[in-house]
């Protein structure tokens, strides 16, 4: 194994690959027509969350107007939010801090 | 009077005549709307929404997804549609027919609610009868309690699961 002159250090950019990876975040946001009952539903069913846990996500969706319901890598957090989707929520993603 | 009631190992939905004429006119139309690309459209904003803040995320996103989305809500509404007749009756459902029937009343909703520009306030408030928009709004509603009803259906037959299932761990 070599090792990398401080110089090189210096210059070598970071990309995606090297950074340690910041989860994405997957956000759904309150809506005046989904069901409360529904949301709830879509979030035990999705994310097999007991119902405790998607109840209080969902009132967190009405009550402050967003929740993160998931989190994880890039495609993991895109394919949540297509299934999101493809329930009617409104959901998108995004880097954590 | 729509009911939903267990039925064997199904759910058993009846609608009356006049229920199930609003109900095919309304899949129809929606089948329709979902056949062609709108991408101005407010409807169709709201059922492929962005996943993204910046455009172009969300340009890349929608084309690698829409299509798939797009032919999923058009497949729950079929199913829906295939369930039931101008005449109204009888249809068994599965748990998985319910849950299809679940996504596609959420879309029907959403349409609807987002054609009438629905608000909580709006929702919450019982329209005038001379309101023109009395008609839509109670149809919003009437799709709502089918929802609630589905909802309950599946959630009896998984309680009723667990039930059986004792000593399985805690949820």
């Amino acid at each position: 194994m070599s090792t990398v002159a401080p110089e090189r250090l210096k210059e070598a950019t970071p990309n995606e690959q090297t950074e340690p990876d910041r989860p994405w975040l997957v956000i759904v946001w309150d809506d005046p027509i989904n069901l409360m009952s529904y949301v709830t539903w879509v979030f035990q069913k999705l994310f097999n969350y007991p119902r405790a846990k998607a109840t209080k996500l969902m009132l967190q969706v009405h009550n402050e107007g967003k929740a993160v319901v998931s989190s994880g890598p890039r495609e993991k957090a895109e394919h949540d939010c297509f299934r999101l989707h493809a329930h009617g929520l409104w959901a998108t993603l995004s880097k954590s801090d | 009077m729509v009911t939903l009631e267990a039925a064997g190992s199904g759910i058993a939905l009846m609608l009356e005549r006049d229920e199930a004429v609003v109900v095919v006119s309304l899949l129809d139309d929606m089948i329709e709307f979902l056949s062609f690309d709108n991408p101005d459209d407010a409807i169709e904003k709201r059922l492929f929404p962005n996943a993204y803040d910046d455009d172009a995320e969300a340009e890349k996103f929608t084309e690698m997804v829409g299509d798939e989305l797009r032919s999923t809500k058009i497949r729950n509404l079929e199913l829906m549609r295939t369930g039931i007749d101008h005449s109204g009756g009888r249809t068994i459902l599965t748990a998985d027919d319910a849950e299809t029937w679940l996504r596609g009343l959420s879309d029907l909703r959403l349409a609807l609610g987002t054609r009438l520009e629905v608000t909580e306030e709006k929702m919450a408030r019982i329209p005038e009868e001379d309101d023109p928009e009395a008609p839509a709004l109670g149809l919003l509603h009437w799709l709502a309690w089918l929802q609630e009803m589905m909802i309950e259906a599946l959630t009896q037959r998984e309680d009723g699961d667990d039930t059986t299932e004792q000593g399985n761990g805690s949820s």
